[in-house]
């Protein structure tokens, strides 16, 4: 089974236990470091640590606060166990985007780049969204000001989430693909929560993951990468610097190819997905290590066999 | 006839009469060796087709929608310029770096003394038609790399049309990036141009250029296999052979050569399995880095080994590198397959053009672990003034690893072997002790 | 008795050198002329005669030097440089630690950078022409009218040598017939050729990483005047071998009883 098609199936699965398994009694916790949508209803099988973070910020008691470093607690531990993999193999959303961009390679359709420019300019969004989903929730705890407004900001950044509106949908549920027109708050709120599902659509098709590099949690996860199991190591001397593993590469990070120091290349935007560790032409120039100890690693035949050059061989 | 054009051919005659000479007594030299592997025959027999005989009976286009009287050829230097496009577009490629001193004698009637005899006898060959190769060419494609390849481009104007291929120097750039993607988007416009004219059949199309990209890519493992061969210890082939196999692949179709490679690497896997090595394990194994030697010019090559080292592995252009690198494509878009050529042609190539060239102290690093090399010559053609610049830093590092380096500076005229080979025999001797003293500790 | 001869066929001279397992027994140097393989013999021969040792003492003939190969009653064949390199620990005076060796010849010179064991470390040729070596003395010394021996003790008297710029033997013969015009003094115009070849050596030996003691060997060697200048040159002492032009013959010699142990 080749890497891919391991992640595939993970995927699959985690996606129909994550939004299903509530309903055969599922049940993962409130502290998960993924697109586990609390919105989805009864059938799902997790809650995202972000929906809980804000929740237990915003309620601002004592005992919250307790709830909370709990849930940080377990959810550092999550994250410290296989680190980013989260996202590249579990994350539902990530899989939905994989989906789309599956459709647009059965189509032969090529993908966008984002100029290096554009993409360091973006790449403050998910700052913006982990304040939003940090300070807001703080605010409406202890409304100092404006508390009127503050009323309807719960769950501030889970209004913004795309997955709040794709993955319900993805069930058939449409009473979240809606407008609320409770008060101007929430109007503008699911306004952008659209308007973020409709680009987060249009995007994925377009460009690989697109998602992935504004989103919250991605960066939560990024903060855990020094001291995470898994971690993605580079032979600088082997590199031929060959830019394949950039050009592979959902989220486009150059770092690796160009790095020439470090052995570490686990850098923040990594999803772990370990295409480049699949495609590099270099027998052992890349390795994905679990606690040190390699549990993948690039080859050269593999490589040719992924091009299919040579047969693949079955034990790959 | 005129009196000149006759006085031409007398002139042309004796040139072409002198390569073939030259050319015949090194496959001969080659053919000596009772051990020649039979695989081996191929390539020498391209070899003499294309320089003893003239005639090219190699080149096809599985790809070629039009008629053989219609085939383009497409000449192409250095290795930068993407074969896949050609081949797709079901023009042949083939590359025409010269290195002949015969040609390289006329060449110096066209360029300044101090030129690298590559480019002496590029010229040379394509403004008196030595070989009809470079006749054939209904158009050259030269790609910026080094000054001297650069000026070629306008000198060979004069003889042929010439396609200039601009390659960024600082690779790593975003931008030089982005511009080199645009280049090759606009040769492949240019390429379908000349095979299709207003037609549509020379329209390079996803699915073939899938396919050519598997073609050249079949090729390199092939390429890549010999290199691992090459790797073991004691070697089985020597240098000059597995050289001469790798220089073939400019004349022929990355499908014949791959087909004939595979044939060769099964025979030489074979015979390291039953243990049937061309030299011992105390003969010293030599990393050939530098300016390439291209075929006939076999000096260095011949008189290395003649001097019972072994040249494990060369950095060169026509050697190693020339075929090591594949394009990684992951979808059969046609943005993901030119991505992935672009990038294959541009950026893991070390040419000493490119500056900061970095990756290629990793490249020699790399080489020296994987083929156990003793030591390093360090061939610089002269007039090659960017592999000469390098020699600097490859000394630095590679004296912090105790490997010696000897450099040698020579062009393709035989007058200064008799000084090389005591030069490179005591270089040899040195690496001989040296080895021996390790060996009994 | 047992005894190792080295033959080293030079472009100029040959000589034989023929040693035992603790000294130096006899040499014999001759004229290279055309057919060095027969006078090689013929030198071989004499010295033979003079030391009074029959072919079946001598248990290791080793060639060296650009005739090497033509050399057919040599069993072995080295090149100079290992040759000079095994030679130059032996014949440095008053047996001093030798860490390169210098070897001005007939047709090339050589820098030899060594160990302790007189393994060679690193060493660089002169290119293809003349420059650097005992030609160009040659060629300048005919120009001058003075033999190649007389240019020693002549430049050692200069008070103030002329400036030569080039390094190429040619070039040099116009320089020093235009410096003859101006009515320098002879002295200083040999001065200068010495000082011109020795910026030419000491470049080489820079590049090859030079390592102090420094040997000085070869016909060059026997200069006195070129040895000032070089040694000016490197800013350092050095040391000429006992008998210069036999270093390759001895180094070639102990070769062959090394290899014969």
């Amino acid at each position: 089974m080749t890497v891919t098609k391991l992640r595939w199936t993970i995927l699959i699965v985690s996606f129909f236990v994550l939004l299903m398994g509530g309903w055969i009694g599922i049940n993962l916790g409130g502290f998960l470091p993924t697109y586990a949508c609390p919105y989805v209803g009864g059938s799902r099988g997790g809650v995202c640590f972000l929906f809980r973070l804000q929740y237990l910020l915003g309620n601002g008691s004592p005992e919250a606060f307790i709830g909370l470093g709990k849930h940080i607690l377990y959810f550092s531990l999550l994250v410290i166990i296989i680190g980013k993999a989260w996202c590249g193999w579990i994350c539902p959303l990530g899989f939905f985007q994989d989906v789309l961009d599956l459709i647009r390679r059965k189509l032969h359709m090529g993908y966008i780049r984002f100029p290096e420019r554009l993409r360091a300019n973006l790449g403050c969004i998910k700052w913006i969204f982990f304040f939003i989903a940090l300070l807001i929730p703080l605010w409406v705890a202890h409304p100092i000001f404006a508390p009127a407004v503050a009323r309807d900001f719960s769950q501030p950044y889970c209004q913004l989430c795309p997955g709040k509106h794709i993955l319900p949908l993805l069930l058939g549920d449409t009473n979240d693909v809606t407008v609320n027109f409770k008060s101007v708050t929430t109007i503008v709120m699911s306004m952008l929560g659209l308007i973020f599902s409709v680009s987060l659509i249009v995007g994925a098709f377009l460009k690989r993951r697109f998602w992935c590099s504004y989103c919250p949690m991605g960066l939560l996860l990024s903060w855990y990468r020094k001291i995470s199991f898994i971690k993605l190591k580079k032979d600088c001397q082997k590199c031929t610097m060959c830019e394949a593993c950039y050009n592979v590469c959902p989220l486009e990070i150059e770092q690796v190819f160009k790095e020439r120091e470090n052995e570490d290349v686990t850098f923040p935007d990594c999803t772990l997905c370990l295409r480049c560790v699949e495609y590099c032409p270099e027998d052992g120039a890349l390795r994905a290590t679990f606690l040190g100890k390699t549990i993948y690693r690039s080859t050269s035949k593999g490589f040719f066999a992924r091009q299919r050059i040579i047969p693949l061989v079955p034990d790959d | 006839m005129t009196k000149e054009t006759d006085q031409l051919q007398r002139r042309k005659a004796r040139f072409v009469r002198g390569l073939a000479n030259s050319a015949e007594t090194m496959l001969a030299g080659l053919e000596e060796n009772p051990e020649l592997p039979e695989g081996m025959h191929y390539f020498i027999d391209i070899m003499r087709d294309i320089f003893v005989k003239d005639q090219e009976e190699h080149f096809s286009n599985p790809f070629c929608r039009q008629d053989a009287n219609n085939r383009k050829i497409i000449g192409t230097y250095c290795l930068m310029v993407p074969e896949e496009l050609i081949y797709a577009a079901g023009a042949i490629p083939v590359r025409l770096c010269g290195g002949s001193y015969e040609a390289s004698s006329i060449g110096d009637e066209f360029v300044p003394r101090d030129t690298c005899p590559v480019v002496k006898a590029s010229i040379g060959f394509t403004s008196l038609n030595l070989i009809s190769l470079y006749q054939k060419c209904d158009v050259v494609i030269i790609p910026t790399t080094c000054d001297a390849k650069r000026k070629m481009g306008e000198e060979l104007s004069k003889f042929t049309e010439v396609w200039m291929l601009e390659v960024p120097h600082v690779k790593e750039s975003e931008g030089s990036r982005r511009q080199w993607l645009e280049q090759l988007y606009a040769l492949k416009k240019n390429i379908e141009k000349l095979t299709g004219g207003r037609f549509v059949c020379g329209k390079i199309r996803r699915r073939e250029l899938d396919s050519a990209i598997k073609m050249v890519g079949r090729a390199q493992y092939e390429a890549r296999r010999l290199y691992e061969i090459r790797k073991s210890f004691p070697p089985v082939i020597p240098g000059r052979e597995a050289m001469l196999a790798i220089n073939a692949y400019s004349y022929d179709t990355a499908f014949e050569w791959a087909k004939a490679m595979t044939g060769l690497n099964d025979e030489l896997e074979d015979r390291r399995d039953k243990g049937r090595v061309v030299a011992g394990s105390h003969a010293p194994r030599i990393l050939l880095a530098g300016s390439p030697s291209i075929f006939p010019n076999w000096k260095i090559p011949s008189l290395l080994e003649e001097m019972g080292a072994v040249i494990v592995v060369d950095e060169s252009c026509m050697g190693s590198r020339y075929l090591y690198d594949p394009v990684g494509i992951t979808e059969k878009s046609m943005t993901d397959m030119m991505v992935g050529i672009a990038a294959r042609y541009l950026m893991p190539c070390v040419c000493p053009s490119f500056a900061p060239n970095e990756d290629r102290l990793f490249r020699l690093l790399q080489m020296i672990e994987e083929f156990n090399v003793d030591g390093i010559i360090y061939h610089v053609l002269k007039g090659c003034i960017v592999y000469d610049f390098e020699l600097i830093r490859v000394e630095k590092i590679m004296k912090e690893k105790n490997i010696p380096v000897l450099r040698i500076e020579t062009d393709y005229s035989p007058e200064d072997i008799e000084q090389l080979r005591t030069r490179i025999e005591a270089f040899v001797e040195m690496l001989e002790t040296k080895k021996k003293k390790i060996k009994e500790g | 008795m047992e005894c190792y001869a080295g033959i080293d066929a030079g472009s100029t001279y040959v000589k034989v050198a023929v040693v035992d397992n603790c000294a130096l027994l006899g040499y014999q140097v001759a004229p290279a002329g055309i057919d060095s393989r027969k006078t090689a013999r013929v030198v071989f021969n004499e010295l033979l005669g003079n030391l009074d040792l029959s072919i079946s003492d001598v248990l290791a003939i080793t060639s060296t030097g650009y005739g090497r190969r033509r050399i057919d009653i040599a069993g072995e064949t080295v090149t100079e440089i290992k040759a000079h390199a095994a030679g130059g620990i032996r014949t440095a005076p008053d047996e001093r630690k030798i860490g390169t060796i210098i070897d001005i010849g007939g047709q090339d010179s050589k820098v030899i950078v060594i160990n302790e064991e007189g393994e060679t470390k690193n060493f660089v040729m002169n290119d293809k022409c003349a420059a650097g070596t005992g030609r160009f003395l040659e060629v300048l010394a005919r120009v001058l009218n003075v033999t190649v021996e007389e240019l020693g003790p002549l430049s050692l008297r200069a008070e103030s040598p002329c400036q030569i710029n080039s390094l190429c033997a040619v070039f040099a013969e116009s320089e020093v017939i235009s410096l003859l015009a101006r009515g320098k003094e002879l002295k200083n115009i040999i001065a200068g050729i010495h000082k011109s070849l020795a910026k030419r050596l000491s470049g080489m030996a820079r590049r090859a990483g030079l390592k102090s003691d420094v040997l000085l060997t070869g016909g060059g060697a026997l200069n006195p005047g070129l040895v000032a200048a070089i040694e000016d040159e490197l800013m350092m002492d050095i040391y000429v071998a006992k008998t210069p032009q036999l270093n390759g013959a001895i180094g070639a010699a102990l070769l062959g009883r090394n290899s014969n142990k």
